[in-house]
């Protein structure tokens, strides 16, 4: 370890480096950290989760790569760990099965309550128990995936990690691998360092059924990000998002102008834009399929996860595609639906955000094609639209009058190495 | 250092052993060997320990690389820090920024807020359109109540505008603000409350005999202009 970590008499590899002036140093440091803001958990926490993925086969953060492929062999399946990681004192795995309706509330409530850890944010993640059983159940999902923690004492759910079978295009190799979501600890277990075992148990447990690499996504950075991309976000509901702080008004912007601003047309406008049904879903398929060809990143659907990704349900995904005259379906635009709860305002008590998920566009310019999907998801009561700047996305987000978010979302392979994907070049969309 | 004096060197160079602090297991043991002398030169100066035994392979080699720099300044092995850093990590700035700021796996990303304006430059249009009752009424700045500012509007079309309805009233009561005052368009802080959706401002302005028939320069009244059907139903009955 390097000396700026630790006290003022140390011992580096046996050579005594005492007295020295770190002090100084340290104190300008802490100054520093503390015009800006303070960490929100504590420093030894993300040393530590450090030290954790230091341990993982990902690649380290200052690594160039030129290599397209895994960072370890397979293990054969005999050589797999056959019991469970151990837990701190006084807690039990338990398999979450999410068709228990009351199991379902169970996990819907740990992840409403703990899923974003920021104490002072002012919007949480609400994951309605149909969208998380639309998230969670995807054909070839397993059960054994669904990891749960519980208060041995008690029962109570106290954390939570999820997997999901998919197949990615890496660049040019195809791969089986899994989707890791919904990593989520107990505010109050935060300090046991519970989350590093919820991710070698549930490695274990996809390593059992022959699976070696996984992808992720997530707000904060690790080693090491394939590819990053950040969050853009368009008002469908101005004045409601200026109320709760979502969007703010500049100081020589008066709300009436912002409304005018944000207004769309009655209806969309498209001719042949309309729901996507099941019969669709050969044709549209097809579509995604040949068109995700051009990136580098990117699911390969079959038919029967295309139909569960992309039938319309209220309230967690919408598809709508266009048809022409001869019924060819040219175009498609899609995307699910998360509110976020508002934490602390007297009147709202939540914003009905849409995810822009998977667009095709074909015969139809996809700026026409998005504005025709803002319009129905207004129709439908949605506050805002959101969308990465990734695929084709930046070609539409600032004409359409998308405001850039504060957050970016890193996107991360494990057990894979290969060269940095740039955001236009990710075809891959997470729930 | 040229144009950079030193205080901005150091607190680059402060900034970068955070980041190499806080993502050191992240990194290459070559780089961190490299990091390494330059961060000794940097604060002890001239390599001043004893040679550690050679058989102590890792301390030898740390003790050989910074006793290499001999005299080199302060000054100098910050810059070279921050510099190797620099080369081999891309954007390593903006992930001590983030590290700090968010440590969360998952956020809720929202529009990006634009940059504060400083308290001091905020004057009473700024408290206007913050709704900021408290700091209006304890303003000492002198103000007359229906001055137009650069966008030709007033304190009144401010906050009819932006829907703080506490301070309509106290504009409307107190100050004896003019109800009917135009912008440039010709509209009344009534058209700015119809069109922003806001009821209750609307009820009050109407109470207190603001124009419901007033025209704008497009020949549209407050109703016209009113989106929110409840609002607009409130400006037909009084019509």
């Amino acid at each position: 370890m390097m000396e700026e970590t630790n006290s003022k008499t140390e011992v580096v590899d046996g050579v005594d480096f005492d007295c020295l002036s770190v002090k100084d140093l340290k104190k300008a440091m802490e100054m520093i950290s503390r015009t800006q803001r303070p960490a929100r958990t504590p420093e030894e926490a993300l040393q530590k989760s450090y030290q954790f993925w230091n341990t993982q086969p990902v690649p380290k953060m200052d690594e160039s790569i030129n290599a397209n492929g895994p960072i370890e062999p397979d293990k054969p399946i005999e050589s797999i760990r056959q019991e469970p990681y151990s837990l701190p004192e006084g807690f039990n795995w338990d398999t979450i099965d999410i068709n228990d309706s009351s199991i379902l509330k169970e996990l819907y409530t740990l992840l409403n309550e703990n899923y974003v850890e920021d104490e002072d944010s002012m919007f949480r993640f609400d994951y309605p128990p149909d969208f998380l059983k639309w998230a969670l159940q995807p054909p070839g999902w397993s059960g054994d995936w669904h990891v749960g923690v519980r208060i041995s004492k008690s029962g109570r759910l106290v954390g939570f990690i999820s997997a999901i079978p998919a197949t990615l295009m890496i660049y040019n190799v195809k791969q089986k691998v899994v989707e890791i979501n919904f990593l989520c600890v107990h505010k109050k277990l935060r300090s046991k360092r519970v989350a590093p075992v919820l991710i070698r148990e549930i490695t274990r447990r996809v390593h059992k059924k022959g699976i070696y690499q996984a992808v992720y996504t997530a707000g904060v950075i690790l080693p090491k990000p394939v590819g990053t991309s950040r969050y853009w976000h368009r008002s469908l509901n101005p004045k409601k998002l200026i109320e709760v702080k979502f969007s703010h008004l500049s100081r020589n912007m008066t709300m009436q102008r912002t409304l005018r601003l944000f207004k769309l047309p009655d209806m969309p406008d498209i001719s042949g834009f309309r729901k996507l049904v099941i019969d669709d879903v050969p044709n549209a398929h097809k579509l995604l399929h040949e068109y995700l060809k051009k990136f580098d990143l990117v699911p390969i659907f079959t038919e029967e996860e295309f139909r569960h990704w992309f039938v319309p349900q209220t309230g967690i995904v919408d598809t709508y595609v266009v048809e022409n005259n001869n019924k060819e379906i040219t175009d498609m635009v899609s995307f699910y639906t998360l509110p976020s709860t508002v934490m602390h305002h007297p009147v709202h008590r939540s914003i009905k955000a849409a995810y822009s998920y998977y667009n095709v566009a074909n015969k139809i310019k996809l700026v026409d094609l998005m504005k025709n999907a803002l319009i129905a998801a207004r129709n439908d009561g949605f506050d805002v639209f959101n969308a990465l700047d990734l695929m084709e996305n930046k070609t539409f987000l600032e004409e359409l009058k998308f405001g850039i978010g504060d957050g970016n979302l890193q996107y991360y392979l494990y057990n894979w190495k290969c060269p940095p994907i740039p955001p236009e070049k990710i075809g891959l969309v997470l729930q | 250092m040229n144009s950079n004096s030193y205080s901005e060197i150091e607190r680059n160079f402060l900034k970068a052993c955070q980041y190499v602090q806080n993502n050191h297991s992240l990194l290459s043991s070559n780089l961190i060997s490299d990091l390494y002398k330059f961060y000794k030169q940097a604060v002890c100066g001239k390599c001043n320990v004893p040679k550690p035994s050679k058989f102590n392979f890792n301390a030898y080699n740390k003790w050989k690389l910074w006793s290499k720099l001999g005299n080199m300044s302060e000054i100098e092995a910050m810059q070279n820090y921050v510099q190797l850093l620099n080369n081999r990590i891309i954007n390593w700035e903006e992930d001590v920024d983030s590290q700090l700021n968010n440590n969360s796996w998952v956020v809720v990303s929202s529009l990006s807020a634009e940059e504060d304006i400083p308290e001091s430059t905020k004057d009473i249009y700024d408290w206007v359109k913050e709704g900021q009752l408290n700091k209006i009424k304890s303003s000492t700045e002198k103000f007359s109540v229906d001055i137009h500012d650069n966008q030709g509007m007033t304190l009144l079309h401010w906050a009819a505008d932006r829907g703080h309805l506490n301070v309509v009233q106290y504009l409307v009561v107190d100050m004896k603000a003019d109800m009917n005052c135009c912008d440039e368009e010709n509209q009344t802080p009534l058209h700015y409350a119809a069109a922003c959706g806001h009821l209750e401002v609307c009820k009050f302005l109407i109470d207190f005999g603001a124009d419901v028939n007033a025209l704008d320069n497009n020949n549209l009244s407050p109703k016209d202009i009113a989106e929110d059907l409840v609002v607009k139903q409130l400006l037909t009955v009084d019509d």
